[in-house]
């Protein structure tokens, strides 16, 4: 091979596209070659480079990426795109969602914490100053619930509390936690675990499956963690283990007190 | 029974790639938030149908490549899929061993390049789509070959072809650029290698 030929192939070589016959006898060419073997590791390190600069990051992806995701999760998850009506269109895609879940076992407590989400998810959470934070907890919640509620642990790492709100699921109350994490919004709904009488369902399931588990599936989950005297469900676009973790975690570190 | 990784878990990961991606391809720069938000969507109401182990990478590239060159058309820029490679494809080191400024640029690449930023991008957005998008998917996506062939729709041969007219049109470009405004000493003939 001389350096014409060798040259030809420069392109493909720089990529490591070449057949093993042709990388051999490149290679060969190189081993003897001093310009070519100079002019090759001068493309690479341009090539590099060039790669380097074209891939950069420009300021504002970073906010750009997590327009669309959030984008992403609100119309596509809960919202097809083949029904207008924007209320409609909630209810039926939740009934979407939780059709893919099982039919029996946790649904029923499944169904109002998901339903709960889904709605939440259209409300704009506080930031900055108007973050509930987790030692506010107490306040925020006082006299609003059958039951009180405080933060005893560290904070979690990398959730906020936007906001602490009582809430519905059927005739129990529930602490409801708006919480965000790695941009992700997240419900996480702490009741005592005594109210898992209302939800027969997802007390079997508990007996059958031990403390902790999750269900869900196509990205929207929950996780359900029973623990000390709290029952836990964290629901949002996380992995089932990243939710029970989360679930675990809100579990150890509330307070609940009747 | 749950799957092991969400839809998200997969796409986050190349949240750099698909952002710079878009940005470079795009014709006008308002639409990478539309496609990208087209491109995740779509790619979810498939990712059924993406086995889990193959090459997701390469799987989101080409939703995003269809979804761009359409916003592109929609903006009235012409993209043909495939600009006949008339000539015999150009060898990247053919054309450039002539160009005596690319030489000095291949020297010391990277404190010109910094400053060529401007120049990259309108040097890229001269290109036809198809180089522009060969290069791209190589060096901003990493596909192999193959893989970039796939997601153009085009055979192996023409990935190779864009390739190399794309390297080396760009390499030229900025060479000529960096001299044009004082970066790159101008080459005179018979002159000597700065020590
Ligand atoms: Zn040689």
């Amino acid at each position: 091979m001389n350096c014409g030929e060798f040259l030809r192939h420069l392109g493909p070589y720089l990529d490591s596209e070449c057949d093993p016959e042709t990388t051999l006898a490149l290679a060969g060419h190189l081993e003897t070659c001093e310009v070519c073997a100079q002019r090759i590791a001068r493309e690479k390190a341009l090539e590099e480079r060039l790669a380097r600069q074209l891939a950069s990051s420009a300021p504002g992806d970073d906010a750009l990426w997590r327009r669309v995701e959030r984008r992403f999760e609100r119309r596509t998850l809960f919202r097809p795109a083949s029904i207008a009506a924007a209320a409609v269109a909630a209810c039926l895609a939740l009934a979407a969602a939780v059709a893919v879940w099982p039919s029996r076992g946790p649904s029923d407590l499944v169904r109002v914490a998901s339903a709960d989400h889904v709605k939440t998810l259209h409300e704009p959470l506080p930031t900055g100053d108007g973050e509930t934070g987790w030692a506010g907890v107490e306040d925020a919640l006082r006299g609003r619930l059958p039951f009180s509620l405080s933060w005893k642990g560290p904070a979690p790492d990398g959730v906020v509390l936007a906001q602490a709100r009582p809430c519905a699921f059927g005739k129990e109350r529930v602490a409801l936690l708006r919480c965000r994490y790695r941009d992700t919004d997240l419900s996480v709904a702490v009741l005592p675990v005594a109210a898992l009488e209302s939800f027969p369902g997802a007390a079997r399931e508990f007996a059958r499956r031990g403390d902790e588990f999750c269900c869900g599936d196509r990205g929207f989950r929950i996780g359900l963690v029973r623990s000390g005297g709290n029952l836990v469900c964290a629901t949002g676009m996380l992995s089932g283990e990243e939710l029970c973790r989360m679930a675990q975690t809100v579990a150890e570190g509330i307070d609940l007190r009747p | 029974m749950v799957r092991t990784h969400t839809f998200l878990d997969h796409v986050r990961p190349l949240q750099g790639p698909l952002v710079a991606y878009a940005r470079r391809m795009l014709a006008v720069p308002s639409d990478v938030e539309d496609v990208l938000q087209e491109t995740l969507r779509t790619a979810y109401t498939k990712f059924s149908l993406y086995v889990e182990g193959t090459n997701f990478r390469a799987w989101v590239f080409k939703i995003l490549t269809y979804q761009i060159l359409n916003a592109n058309r929609r903006h009235g820029r012409s993209e043909r899929a495939d600009v006949p490679l008339t000539e015999r494809a150009e060898d990247l080191a053919e054309t450039l061993d002539r160009e005596m400024e690319y030489d000095r640029l291949l020297a010391d690449p990277g404190s010109i390049l910094e400053r060529l930023e401007p120049a990259l991008a309108r040097a890229l957005g001269a290109l036809p789509a198809p180089e522009r998008s060969a290069l791209l998917l190589r060096s901003i996506a990493g596909l192999s070959y193959r893989e970039a062939a796939e997601a153009l729709d085009i055979p192996v041969g023409s990935v190779i072809g864009y390739l190399s007219r794309a390297r080396s049109r760009l390499r030229r470009d900025l060479a000529a650029y960096a001299v044009e405004r004082g970066l790159l000493p101008r080459a005179a003939a018979g002159e000597e290698e700065a020590p």
